[in-house]
């Protein structure tokens, strides 16, 4: 993890690092080292640990984030917080003749431009963020919770699912808004895993997974189920719309070619279904259950 | 006399299921160091085709992945790579069997190498012969037992599709409750599941256990079963203490330690050690007894405690309900129910 991290950002590192080379330098060269009787422990403690903190900040920063505009403005913004703090801190050990005043006077400023700064990054990263939500319009609802992602697919995994279930179950029950469910699964998968690896079908699943999210209507949730089945909920919808859907969802994922290497794959044709509409006395275990006997007997018939 | 192992004994290969769950686990974005935390194994070690590891590591390894994958299906998955990538002469010869009746058979002579962990003890019945899967080294923690028995089933399950196609005839019975995350069961499993049930069980029809493989050449299991001659025979220290208590069921602590060669008390820490007691054992092999004649071949109370030799019908419905959480009757009502 750190390698790629130091990499990644090392021009903004090596600026951190000419910042606090600089200002370690300012100081020492312009104060004199106060003697041990004068300083103040309690003080210099609390300064110090805002300035660890403040670094600790910077490098987490570049640890999570990629190049760009907003990660640039929450570095330099972050940074000259963190200068601030550290002449703050270093005022308890030196001390400064009439002439050289001004550079304790001064410590304040670089945190308000470094605020003025953040300030802007927040509002560029409201924006990034924004771009973000649209791209997980289908693949999220009302809420986020980060640990219910499935790394392969990068949906959602059954248990997000299995809420949002039980919240349309209550609306059902209380005013009376339908909803549909569909249970999907990709044919011949264990063939497909078996003939061209783990890293392929994982590449499938992930390609899939994309497809029917663009052809979902936009208040439509899909989520990854287990292995190679995928659901989707159908808010507020009949039983002949969402078909209607289902039936375009997987017309698409048929058109689906994946490549290895620029050579075709073969031996992923389609995906089969089984949708079902709620009814007022369903519960989310006996929904669950019809889906998967409706899908097992779609695989039978069709075998 | 057959050679037993220890849980920390350093005699298993971590490429059958250590390494496929840490690759498993690394390509859905765990880190291997929290992996494999507190196993005092590397990632690198384990690449080494040569490398071993005892039970107790690959418990901790386990319920480390457990924790990080919570419901997430590891356990079907890793079945089914088992099954898959059998590449020793002994796992040939497995999937080259004539029929299931052959195939418990090979299971039985190079357990070592396929499945060292579990044991099996066959009970048939007028219809459907039932095997009853124990642990055979060590008890391991309830979520890392479930996570074996998944992964059995999923084995189970891929084996009989792959090879036969009878799926649906075979019932596997586990003794926890309907998980979260049955969506996994739903996905993963083409035989018939039931939960709740006071062991682990695999029941087969009697008619399908000489049920001819298609497309496997007979000459092909003798050819492997050869080839594998000389692989180790070893078994799990409770099962070696099972064997001798079916045999002797009637044998006391010191009775074991002489036939093991320690002392009473060496063996009381043993027991401890493999988190079970010798009360436990003899327990868990008469429960089985009892709940099989109950619930399968439909034996009375009375038939019942004369074969577990109880004298006392009232103490026999109360150890039946200590060991098992129901009474004879419960359990009938729930057989019925779910057939």
């Amino acid at each position: 993890m750190p390698q790629p991290f130091i990499k990644l950002h090392v021009t903004l590192l090596s600026t951190l690092l000419l910042m606090l080379m600089l200002t370690l330098l300012t100081v020492s060269q312009l104060g004199t080292l106060k003697h041990l009787d004068e300083i103040e422990w309690i003080d210099s403690i609390g300064e110090g640990g805002i300035a660890v903190m403040t670094l600790i900040w910077l490098l987490a920063t570049l640890v999570t984030r990629p190049k760009g505009a907003v990660t640039n403005l929450l570095f330099f913004g972050l940074s000259a917080m963190h200068i601030s703090m550290l002449l703050d801190f270093l005022d308890e050990f030196f001390i400064f003749s009439e002439r050289y005043n001004w550079l304790s006077s001064l410590e304040a400023f670089p945190a308000v431009i470094g605020m003025i700064l953040m300030s802007f990054a927040m509002y560029y990263w409201f924006h990034e963020q924004q771009v973000l939500n649209h791209l997980l319009q289908k693949k999220e609802r009302f809420y986020r919770t980060h640990g219910l992602n499935d790394y392969i697919t990068g949906l959602y995994k059954a248990d997000y699912m299995k809420q949002h279930i039980e919240q349309e179950l209550a609306l059902l029950n209380s005013h009376s808004h339908g909803f549909c469910l569909a249970l999907f699964d990709i044919k011949d998968f264990t063939r497909f895993n078996q003939q061209y690896g783990v890293i392929q079908a994982n590449n499938l699943l992930f390609d899939i997974g994309q497809i029917m999210t663009l052809n979902l209507r936009s208040t439509d949730l899909a989520c990854r189920f287990a292995s190679d089945c995928f659901i989707v909920l159908f808010p507020n919808t009949s039983y002949q719309e969402a078909v209607h859907v289902v039936e375009q969802v997987t017309k698409m994922v048929s058109y689906h070619t994946p490549y290895n290497n620029k050579k075709v794959i073969t031996g992923f044709s389609e995906i089969r279904w089984h949708c079902v509409e709620a009814a007022h006395t369903d519960s989310l275990d006996g929904l669950l259950a019809q889906l998967n006997n409706g899908l097992a007997q779609c695989k039978a018939s069709i075998a | 006399m057959k050679h037993y192992f220890d849980t920390d004994t350093v005699c298993l290969t971590s490429h059958t299921l250590a390494l496929p769950i840490v690759e498993i686990a690394i390509q859905r974005g765990v880190n291997s160091n929290r992996l494999l935390k507190g196993t005092k194994l590397f990632h690198e070690d384990l690449q080494n085709p040569q490398k071993k590891i005892s039970f107790t590591q690959l418990n901790t390894l386990v319920s480390n992945a457990v924790r990080l994958l919570p419901d997430d299906g590891l356990s079907f998955l890793l079945g089914q790579h088992w099954l898959f990538n059998q590449t020793s002469h002994s796992g040939q010869a497995l999937l080259n069997s004539k029929h299931l009746t052959q195939m418990s058979r090979v299971l039985q002579i190079k357990q070592f190498e396929l499945c060292p962990f579990v044991f099996f003890v066959p009970y048939r019945s007028q219809t459907h012969t039932h095997y009853i899967l124990n642990f055979a080294i060590a008890t391991p923690p309830p979520l890392v037992a479930a996570f074996y028995f998944e992964m059995i089933t999923a084995q189970i399950s891929a084996l009989c599709k792959w090879r036969f196609g009878f799926v649906n005839k075979i019932t596997i019975k586990l003794p926890f409750s309907k998980p979260k995350h049955i969506e996994q069961y739903y996905a993963h499993l083409a035989i018939q599941y039931q939960f709740d049930y006071p062991c682990f069980s695999l029941c087969i029809p009697n008619e399908l256990l000489h049920v001819k493989q298609v497309s496997t050449p007979p000459i092909m299991c003798h050819y492997h079963l050869q080839q594998a001659h000389n692989t180790p025979h070893a078994v799990g220290f409770i099962q070696y203490v099972c064997d001798l208590l079916l045999q002797e069921p009637k044998s006391v602590c010191d009775d074991i330690a002489q036939q093991l060669d320690i002392s009473p008390a060496t063996l009381k820490r043993k027991f401890k050690q493999h988190n079970t007691s010798m009360q436990t054992l003899k327990d868990t092999l008469q429960k089985q007894l009892a709940v099989i004649s109950i619930g399968e071949k439909g034996y009375s109370n009375e038939q019942a405690a004369e074969q577990l030799n109880f004298t006392d019908l009232t103490n026999f419905r109360r150890t039946f309900k200590r060991w098992t959480g129901m009474t004879p009757s419960q359990l009938r009502e729930i057989m019925m129910l779910k057939t």
